[in-house]
């Protein structure tokens, strides 16, 4: 069973995110800032990485993504950006930046299993 | 409310910095109607035209702006220079009660006061969940929202059948519901990406999309929850 690491510091999203994950027979990690995400990538074996792009608590999930592509571990993992907001940056850029895709808020069950199965192993998820 | 007044919900708002902003939404007490304030301008992401939802399409309603859009206007501009991250701390005033939350994020403060709007603002579908907001409840966990609309929808059963209408005891139809309200509010998201210049309140809409969603998933799963709780009434 593949096993994602997930940041996001709102607890609706963040608990959605993990019930549809759930459901698509995934492992989760979760993470509600970047401190805590970078902890957790440090000591965790994942597969996958889904970051909400607008983190409280200091550290954006650009800083997150940079941080995590830092360490060897995490140079080819797919990293995905969620978001409800681009902001500054549009989905391109996000890509230029180092994220592998994006994934936009608000997503269905349907969304998040299509842009796993495109960078996760071909037998996950189940 | 008074006795012919407006039901009326305030959410009053403070900033890490001082900084207060007050939202006050009333509704006609019999209808629980929004009442929207006088004289305003529908910017163009409200016009009907703009991103017509396809429930609205497909009945070829026609109307000059989307309701909840025209609505929910205030809101969105009130708090578009505010990240959604942020923390404030939130006061709650109703008729009966005042309900407070310390350092809570805006983005699920707001996302309390937008849904009083979005089921009072007349669009169709949402109008099944209207019922509820006479008993508003600020800050609803999911856990209380499922059980407030598997009651509210078992209540409007029994009055459909006093009134010699097939009652749906099974709550599928609730499922459908909210499967449409979804529809409903990623459209309005669509809306507002272009209406305002931070998060707070788009992320609001989408945290009131979470729970529409996670409902049609697991509303057999958390009924049987808290089946146990109601073993007075059960062999």
């Amino acid at each position: 069973m593949p096993t994602l690491l997930v940041t996001d510091d709102n607890p609706p999203s963040l608990n959605y995110t993990m019930f549809l994950l759930k459901k698509l027979r995934i492992d989760v990690v979760s993470a509600r800032s970047g401190n805590d995400a970078l902890g957790k990538a440090e000591n965790g074996s994942f597969d996958g990485v889904l970051i909400d792009i607008n983190l409280g608590a200091g550290m954006s999930g650009i800083e997150l993504m940079h941080g995590l592509r830092k360490k060897e571990k995490f140079r080819n993992t797919p990293i995905i950006a969620v978001t409800a907001f681009y902001g500054d940056l549009s989905p391109e850029e996000l890509i230029s930046e180092g994220f592998t895709d994006f994934l936009a808020k608000p997503f269905q069950i349907a969304d998040l299993k299509n842009i796993l199965e495109k960078y996760l192993p071909p037998e996950k998820p189940a | 409310m008074t006795e012919n007044g407006p039901l009326t919900f305030r959410y009053h708002f403070t900033f890490s910095d001082g900084r207060t902003v007050s939202l006050e939404a009333n509704l006609d007490p019999q209808t629980l109607e929004y009442i929207p304030p006088d004289g305003r301008e529908v910017p163009a992401w409200a016009q009907f035209d703009y991103l017509p939802c396809a429930q609205c399409v497909e009945k070829s309603r026609e109307s000059i702006f989307c309701p909840i859009a025209a609505n929910v206007r205030d809101v969105i501009e009130a708090f578009q220079d505010v990240y959604s991250f942020e923390n404030v701390d939130v006061v709650v005033e109703t008729q009966d009660r005042l309900y407070t939350k310390k350092q809570f994020p805006i983005q699920q403060a707001l996302s309390s006061f937008l849904g009083i709007i979005m089921v009072s603002s007349g669009c169709e579908d949402l109008d099944k969940l209207r019922p509820m907001v006479k008993f508003h409840l600020p800050f609803a966990t999911f856990e209380e929202t499922i059980y407030r609309a598997a009651s509210m929808y078992l209540l409007a059963q029994y009055f459909r059948g006093k009134h010699g209408m097939d009652p749906d005891w099974d709550i599928q139809e609730l499922v459908d519901i909210y499967q449409r309200i979804s529809s409903i509010n990623a459209n309005l998201c669509k809306r507002l990406q272009n209406a305002t210049e931070k998060d707070a309140g788009l992320n609001a809409v989408v945290i009131l999309d979470t729970f529409t969603k996670m409902v049609p998933f697991s509303i057999e799963d958390a009924l049987g929850d808290i089946e146990h709780l109601f073993s007075p009434y059960l062999p």
